[in-house]
């Protein structure tokens, strides 16, 4: 039986899997310092008005 | 008296030293800028590791004399399964000082744990399964050593799931890690399970207290990967903990300084 294609499998779902869980916290960054570029816009905004 | 003296005097600064890093872990801004100095570090040693172990398993180690060449799956599977129980241990102990103390970093770094875990889990099913097919002429047994590693990862997806389906985070910490200490329960059963019962999973090849199976020449690159698979848990687990807390406290002042400044 030819075993590569079993060796190469395992290692590129091994990578893909990694990969993406090291990827995910990253992508995540970006969303969350967006919301809290917003946040703060809407508060200096709100601050505005009021004063 | 004398020589007691000058001893606890020694060992003071010391103590004073852990304590005071011990302190300045829980410190949510300390713990960013510290973190964010470390992760780099982290990941060129886990790359520099794993470049050197896949080289050394791949290419210079022989192919086994009764599996051939698919005993190099081996590099990925053997530190995927020790991670996936290893994470599991750190997340309940980590659970365990979060409950017991209410330490909010180690609540984020537990339940931090829990999505490298299921990976880990997932790679070494995986990877598993399809070192089997050519092994034991099959995809898939349901003996208890591969079973065990399944509820293993329906455990971490319960966390993950707990954890995000209650609101509150702190509350949802808590919870989540709770199910993380009952489900340590499982542990013990996947390392023994193939000495308690007749599985088709073989036995340990490698043994702490000595008595290895293993050629040096196949057993250093696997010790290798071992060690830098921990130094992506490690790089991982703190980019994971540095995004909750961003999240977590975006309406508190050192977050909005952090942005402000343009530091990522």
């Amino acid at each position: 039986m030819n075993h590569a294609p079993f060796i190469w499998a395992a290692y590129s779902i091994g990578t893909v899997v990694l990969v993406w869980c090291a990827l995910a916290p990253l992508i995540r960054k970006k969303a969350v310092i967006r919301d809290i570029r917003k946040l703060s816009q809407i508060e200096e905004r709100n601050r505005d008005s009021h004063s | 008296m004398n020589t007691n003296a000058t001893t606890m005097n020694k060992d003071k600064p010391r103590k004073n030293w852990l304590v005071m890093f011990i302190h300045k872990m829980g410190s949510p801004p300390w713990f960013y800028n510290f973190s964010g100095k470390l992760i780099p570090w982290l990941w060129a040693i886990f790359i520099a590791l794993t470049v050197w172990g896949l080289y050394l398993g791949l290419v210079k180690a022989p192919a086994d004399y009764q599996q051939g060449e698919s005993f190099r799956i081996m590099y990925l599977h053997v530190p995927s399964a020790w991670m996936s129980m290893m994470i599991y241990t750190t997340m309940a102990i980590m659970g365990f000082i979060a409950l017991v103390w209410r330490i909010r970093i180690m609540e984020i770094m537990a339940m931090c744990s829990a999505p490298v875990g299921a990976a880990f889990t997932i790679v070494a099913l995986a990877s598993g399964s399809l070192w089997g097919r050519p092994t034991w002429g099959t995809y898939w047994v349901w003996d208890a050593r591969l079973t065990s590693e399944l509820v293993l990862l329906f455990l971490y997806l319960g966390v993950i799931g707990l954890y995000n389906a209650i609101d509150e985070p702190r509350k949802a910490a808590r919870a989540a890690c709770l199910l993380a200490l009952v489900g340590a329960v499982n542990l013990p059963i996947i390392h023994y399970s193939v000495k308690w019962w007749n599985t088709l999973h073989q036995g340990s090849s490698i043994s702490v207290t000595g008595g290895n199976n293993i050629d040096p020449s196949m057993l250093w690159p696997l010790l290798i990967m071992a060690l830098a698979v921990k130094f992506y848990y490690g790089a991982n687990l703190l980019t994971r903990s540095r995004v909750k807390l961003l999240e977590q406290d975006k309406r508190k002042g050192w977050v909005k300084n952090i942005i402000k400044e343009g530091e990522s």
